[in-house]
């Protein structure tokens, strides 16, 4: 548990108050994801929106992942914040990645 | 609505209309599902006509319910703070309030009923001192259940309702078998969901109260637990496989086949292999029977008066009626009380030879049962999506009523 209050801790250092006041979306690219990305820009429009990705993505996907913190992240990932299950609807046949990646990763948009 | 949210919305509405908070003002209601009905249902009873209900579903817009326009959130622009505030009684108290503040409404935005623990859009001292503070208490509760269980593989069912760990349930021997799992262990919330998980035959069952089991799940995200699945086709939070609803349809028994399990069409589910024997024939005639199951939280509730009617009906044909209660649930007026452990419905219901009920967990749970079945499913919407009920919740086999 040490550990975990430590993340926590360095968490609290990370404040993304910034971004999330001047954005609409923002989208966190922990893995690079060509498809998402582009669909992302694509999307955005004339809206404001940010791309994070490296070690900042990390720091909010880990942020994320301790509770919901705003509806306007969006974690670009098929299996990712932990628990996500999307890539099943893949592997099942039942979506294309395209669907997936434009109704529901950035569905919100 | 769970009878514990449902005393908790009447006393917040009670305790404003007793300081007439409503009076003067444009009583607007965001969100259309079934917790949403229900509270227009109470306000219309204590004399507030809701001005309208804001939904973002464009299916839904333009209609309406008990009179009460479903509109778009954007209408909210028409309102001041002075002449008017918005309800919110969905799990989705969060996103729906940002929304409205982004809309431009400056207004009240009531919380009449805490669902969501996970959610909190905030990155204060206080709420991250919070946060960290549950997920903690979760990591303590994920110990303990590894300190029990080391290695068996984790399937956790998050949510206290019976038919999601029904079909959990039902596709979990095909996943095992896909994927080689050897031991599973069962984590449920509350008696009734570890009884459906018996009902399978499963042994290994950790049993929480809901905030334990919010927390627990908060702690398998955040800390990363390996060898677990979530079992069910809307929760956590961090999954987004529902909203795959908003443009497309799946079924309510397909998203256990494919998306929280992954499997191929081909894929029967199994059924419950650890159930016993009726042992209440007293109360029922043999082959001339009905059981109602009135009660859901799901679905809105239809009018004791069809339920009354129903039974008379019945009755009227020389058959003995029943209600399957549990708690505090009350039989249906002329019907006897019924009250089984889960594992004995299916036998009852096959002994009694007809089953009737309103979409309910207890419909899952005499899935299987060889004898009549009915469902009757009242005209509505799944949740916040554009899929009907009927639709999104069918039971192949069983003759559906829509109503």
């Amino acid at each position: 548990m040490t550990d975990v209050k430590y993340a926590v801790e360095h968490l609290r250092m990370f404040r993304p108050e910034d971004v999330l006041f001047n954005c609409e979306f923002i989208l966190v690219l922990h893995n690079y994801n060509e498809c998402i990305h582009s669909s992302f820009i694509h999307k955005l429009g004339n809206r404001n929106g940010v791309v994070i990705q490296g070690e900042e993505a990390l720091q909010i996907l880990s942020l994320y992942s301790l509770y919901e913190f705003s509806d306007k992240v969006i974690i670009g990932s098929f299996d990712e914040p932990h628990g996500r299950k999307l890539r099943n609807l893949l592997d099942s046949g039942i979506a294309t990645e395209e669907t997936l990646i434009d109704d529901v990763i950035l569905g919100a948009m | 609505m769970e009878p514990r949210y449902k005393s908790k919305m009447i006393r917040v509405l009670d305790a404003r209309i007793a300081v007439r908070s409503f009076d003067g003002r444009a009583v607007l209601l965001f969100g259309h599902c079934n917790a949403t009905e229900e509270m227009a249902d109470y306000l219309i009873s204590r004399g507030v006509m809701p001005a309208a209900i804001l939904d973002n579903s464009a299916a839904k817009q333009g209609q309406a319910y008990r009179t009460i326009p479903i509109t778009p959130p954007e209408i909210v622009r028409n309102y001041t703070a002075e002449n008017s505030l918005v309800l919110i009684v969905t799990r989705f108290f969060a996103k729906m309030s940002a929304q409205l503040k982004r809309l431009g409404y400056d207004g009240e935005i009531v919380q009449v009923v805490e669902y969501n623990s996970f959610a909190e859009y905030s990155l204060s001292d206080d709420t991250l001192r919070r946060k960290t503070a549950r997920m903690l208490r979760g990591a303590e509760t994920l110990k303990n259940i590894r300190n029990q269980y080391p290695s068996p593989h984790l399937i956790i069912c998050p949510n206290k309702a019976l038919g999601d760990v029904y079909w959990a349930m039902a596709f979990l021997p095909a996943y095992r078998a896909k994927r080689g799992i050897d031991e599973i262990a069962i984590v449920v919330v509350e008696d009734g969901c570890r009884q459906v998980a018996e009902t399978f035959g499963e042994e290994r069952i950790v049993t929480l109260s809901p905030t334990e089991m919010d927390e627990f799940v908060q702690a398998v995200i955040y800390t990363r637990e390996g060898s677990c699945l979530f079992a069910h086709h809307d929760r956590p939070y961090t999954d987004n496989i529902i909203k795959y609803l908003d443009k497309h349809f799946l079924s309510f028994i397909d998203y256990y086949r494919f998306a929280v399990y992954g499997l191929s069409r081909e894929t029967e589910p199994a059924a419950p292999t650890n159930l016993q024997p009726f042992n209440g024939g007293r109360t029922l005639q043999k082959g001339c029977g009905v059981i109602l199951a009135p009660y859901a939280k799901s679905v809105t509730q239809l009018p004791a008066a069809f339920w009354e009617n129903l039974a008379a009906e019945w009755r009227g044909k020389g058959i003995k009626v029943c209600t399957n209660v549990y708690g505090g649930e009350t039989p249906i007026r002329g019907t006897a009380p019924l009250m089984l452990p889960l594992n004995q419905l299916p036998a009852a219901a096959e002994y009694a030879g007809v089953f009737i009920g309103l979409r309910n967990g207890l419909c899952d749970v005499v899935h299987a049962a060889n004898c009549r079945k009915i469902v009757i499913f009242p005209d509505c919407f799944y949740s916040t999506t554009p899929h009907k009920a009927a639709d999104f919740f069918a039971l192949p086999g069983w003759e559906s009523v829509v109503c």
